[in-house]
This record gives structure tokens, C-alpha cells and sequence, in this order.
């Protein structure tokens, strides 16, 4: 436009005042121009990431107790320890009750859970998923089942009406959940059809419910196929004294988590170094060096979806579990 | 161009660049172990208060054990005392997720961020757009099904208007 102008203008006096008034115009709108693109250049920077500088502090992984705190320390220790050093920034291993989990999470950076906790916090605290834990004969998926004695008498899951029964960690999806599906869906209510139930006390309750079977106190027992499976290699238990009555369905397996405070790229780069561990990594610890898959006791971690959480979802809405419980 | 505009040039030249120099230091700064300071600063913009603290703090332990119709009666306290306190929105709205209840919850979020934007941006230690964002789909595709059933019921257009708003509210958002 400015251009345009100058090519009509005139010749004379008057010329060197429309010449300087030009020019004015000119570094007005340079000016402007200016003072526009910086506005816009702040206005993207200030939406930022926060974490364009590393932060400088211990990052959190709350790990959910399985079997007992000893033993989930003991296990995720080194694999908390490898993550440090990959990473570059301290992490620190902490380990949470399942029922404690969601009173804690908003205080974590990572969470290392079930499927069903994942699905909770997932719903009531924006934590999301970042990669599924590989283990035992599914790989990165865990399944419930029923089991009685070979001898008991029990044989489709009609015939546990009247029987008793011992379940597994409440908020267990495979010690728990995924069998209270099978029985409300074979029209087995547990509060009324069966002679009684109970949940055992204290540490290591999927072992507890197959010692349970295995010795006679309940007639039937609710137990992960994943446990079940590493009590029979190690021979603490003879597979063929056992009869499985029935099985949940196949979904994810433990798994790791970000909370919604972390930022999204360093969430990534702790993902790509789950995902890259192999069986022959190993850390220091406590003096030792340590092989971090074995000592954790799974083979490895695979990338998983939230939508593979699906699943638990409908059988915690089945079931009237959380996220989804109505009271 | 006399003396006056060179001025004026120069002296908007630095500006922004000292803007741009000081911005650029402080961006990130926001960080979760700054919790408390940031809180009492950013955090709905009111002295800090005990009391409130304290409720706030019970509510959402009573929430979290599953006593959810207490925790709807302490945080029915909080609104009515702190009417303008987004954290008292935001815990009603966790509440009534819990009950299953998630176009009011949504509401509630809506208030909650509308007091106080921080809740949607990522950069502060207040940051709960993701939740809000899951929980957001959920009550849409609750009111799309409603609304399938009773085409005709314009207070649920009405209240899918809000929802949608607050949907553009998250995608603009900075996280």
C-alpha cells in the first residue's frame, strides 16, 4: 500500500513533507508489525510446557501392595533405581495399599497398579496409561479363576449355590472381580447363594485362597490364573489336585501410570524406557548388582491402550465395582 | 521519521525485549513442589483459611473412604460458606462423579474453572484437566443418549450447550 503511495506521488515543494510523512507511516506500521509478532511470539511461549527445563526434585512412584510392602519394595526397588539412571532424575519407590491408593495418588508422579485401580484413578484423578507389564503365560494380560478340589464334588459353577467359598483382594480385578462376574452372570449372588464367603487377612491372599482350597477350609476359591501358575512351577502346589470351575476374561495386566501434574514429554521418555528394558539389564543396588526384570519378576513391558482397559470397565459396571459403584 | 519516532521505536524494541527476556526466564517455573507458595497465591485468591483447609481436607477423605452422602453434605457447607472458592466446585464435582451423578458433576467442574481458570492450565499445581476432560465425555455421552430418548426436551440441549462449552474450554486450554 505504502508502495502504491509512493508511486503517485507528486513532484514540487510539497513532496519532501509527503515524503516525510511516508516514512512515518512506514515505521508505524513496522512498528506495529513488530509489536504484533512479539505479542503473538509471548502469547505461544507463555502457553508452554512447564517442563522445558528439567525440574530438579525426586519424582514419585507409588506402587500398589500385592502381596505384601517387604516384597513389592524388594521387587520394584532395582526397576525404580534403573529408571533413575536412564532417566537421569532421582525416583523413589513407595509402596501403597490398594485401598490407600487413591487417598495417595494425587501426591504421585507415576503409579505402578492393576487394571481395575488404573481404570479408578484413571476416571477420578486423569491418571493415564503408559505401558502394560508382561508376565506368565498371557503375557500382558491376567485372568481370574474359580478353582476347587479335584475330589470336591464341584463341577460347573450352578454347583457352588450353598457352597463356601474364599475370594481374593477386593479390589483385585482377577482375585475378585473377574469371578464375582462369573457367578452374578450364572445367577450365583454370593451374599445369598453361597453357605458363606470370606476375603483372608494380612499379606499374600491369592496364596492364602489356593492353600485355602488346597486344605479343605472353602470349597471353592477365586484366584489368579498368574499365581496359580507360579505356584505350580515352583511346586508349592500339585496343578492336577485342582479343577478349574471357570474363567474371567483375559484383561491387562499390571501396569504403569502418569498422573495428570507430570508433564507429557517426560512421561514419554519414562514409557520408552519401560519399554526398552531387556532381560539382561541390570542396576546396582545396595552393593549388588541386580537384574532388573528377573528380580521384578516379569519379562518385560509392552504398549497398551486405554481403550484395552475397556473390559474392566464393563465388568466393574457389571459388577457394581468403582469407578462405576452406585450405592 | 524525526528524533521523537526513533524514540518511540527504540523504546518499544527494548520493551519487548525485556518482556521477552523475563517471560521466557519464568516460563516453567510452576512446579509441584512449589505447591503451597503457588496455592496461596493462585489458588482461587483467598487468604489463606484454615477452616476451609480443614473441610476441604475431610471432604475428600470421606469421599475417598466411600462415605459419599457425608461428603455431599460438608462440601453443600463449603459451597454455601466459600461461594466463591473454586477447590469447593471442584471437590463437589468429584463427589457427585463418585454417584454416578456426571452432568451435575460437570457443572460443578464448570464453576470450579470459572472461578478459577488455573484448574485447566497445566503449568500451575492446581491442574486437574485431564480428569475434567474424561469426565466431560462421559457426561456428553450420557446427554447424547438422553437426548436420543427425549428429542424433544430442550433443558437437555440446554445442558449439553454447557457441556459443549466446557469442552472448547479444555481444547483451549494450556495442557
Amino acid at each position: 500500500m505504502i508502495q502504491r503511495r509512493a508511486q503517485v506521488l507528486g513532484s514540487g515543494k510539497g513532496r519532501i513533507f509527503q515524503c516525510r510523512a511516508l516514512l512515518r507511516e512506514c515505521a508505524a506500521v513496522m512498528t506495529l508489525r513488530v509489536f504484533i509478532s512479539s505479542f503473538l511470539l509471548l502469547f505461544v511461549l507463555s502457553c508452554g510446557s512447564p517442563s522445558a527445563k528439567q525440574e530438579n526434585r525426586t519424582y514419585k512412584i507409588g506402587y500398589m501392595i500385592c502381596n505384601s510392602e517387604q516384597e513389592t519394595l524388594l521387587r520394584f526397588r532395582p526397576l525404580t533405581a534403573y529408571l533413575s539412571k536412564k532417566m537421569g532424575v532421582p525416583f523413589e519407590a513407595i509402596a501403597i495399599d490398594t485401598v490407600d491408593f487413591t487417598r495417595q495418588v494425587d501426591e504421585l508422579d507415576f503409579t505402578h497398579t492393576n487394571s481395575l485401580l488404573y481404570v479408578i484413578m484413571n476416571r477420578n484423578h486423569g491418571v493415564e496409561i503408559l505401558a502394560a507389564e508382561e508376565s506368565g503365560s498371557l503375557g500382558a494380560r491376567a485372568k481370574g479363576l474359580i478353582i476347587t478340589l479335584k475330589n470336591s464334588g464341584i463341577r460347573t459353577v450352578k454347583d457352588l449355590k450353598g457352597k463356601s467359598m474364599v475370594f481374593g483382594p477386593v479390589l483385585g480385578p482377577t482375585s475378585y472381580m473377574a469371578q464375582l462376574d462369573v457367578l452374578l452372570s450364572n445367577g450365583i449372588d454370593p451374599e445369598n447363594d453361597l453357605s458363606f464367603y470370606a476375603i483372608p487377612p494380612g499379606s499374600y491372599k491369592h496364596e492364602k485362597v489356593i492353600y485355602g482350597v488346597l486344605f479343605g477350609k472353602f470349597d471353592a476359591g477365586a484366584a489368579p490364573l498368574l499365581d496359580f501358575e507360579r505356584m505350580v512351577k515352583d511346586g508349592r502346589i500339585d496343578g492336577n489336585d485342582f479343577l478349574v470351575v471357570a474363567e474371567g476374561e483375559p484383561i491387562p495386566y499390571c501396569n504403569f501410570g502418569v498422573t495428570q501434574k507430570v508433564d507429557d514429554s517426560f512421561a514419554k521418555r519414562f514409557k520408552q524406557v519401560l519399554l526398552n528394558l531387556k532381560k539382561g539389564d541390570t542396576v546396582e543396588i545396595d552393593g549388588e548388582v541386580v537384574n532388573v526384570l528377573d528380580r521384578a519378576q516379569i519379562d518385560g513391558y509392552t504398549d497398551v491402550q486405554d481403550k484395552d482397559f475397556d473390559a474392566v470397565r464393563e465388568m466393574a459396571k457389571r459388577t457394581n465395582m468403582p469407578p462405576y459403584q452406585r450405592f | 521519521m524525526d528524533w521523537l519516532d526513533r524514540l518511540s521505536i527504540w523504546a518499544i524494541v527494548i520493551l519487548i525485549i525485556g518482556s521477552f527476556a523475563v517471560i521466557v526466564g519464568h516460563v516453567g517455573e510452576a512446579r509441584p513442589d512449589r505447591y503451597t507458595r503457588q496455592s496461596a497465591a493462585a489458588a482461587d485468591n483467598v487468604v489463606a483459611n484454615d477452616e476451609r483447609d480443614s473441610m476441604l481436607k475431610l471432604a475428600k477423605n470421606l469421599m475417598e473412604g466411600g462415605n459419599l452422602d457425608k461428603a455431599e453434605l460438608l462440601a453443600g457447607e463449603l459451597l454455601q460458606k466459600y461461594p466463591y472458592d473454586g477447590q469447593s466446585h471442584m471437590v463437589m464435582g468429584d463427589i457427585l462423579m463418585r454417584k454416578q451423578e456426571t452432568v451435575k458433576a460437570v457443572f460443578e467442574y464448570r464453576e470450579a474453572i470459572d472461578i478459577n481458570p488455573d484448574f485447566l492450565d497445566k503449568k500451575t499445581p492446581l491442574f486437574q484437566g485431564k480428569k475434567i476432560k474424561k469426565a466431560v465425555s462421559e457426561a456428553l455421552a450420557e446427554i447424547d443418549n438422553k437426548i436420543r430418548l427425549s428429542p424433544d426436551d430442550g433443558s437437555l440441549k440446554r445442558e449439553r450447550k454447557t457441556i459443549h462449552y466446557l469442552q472448547r474450554r479444555i481444547a483451549g486450554s494450556c495442557g
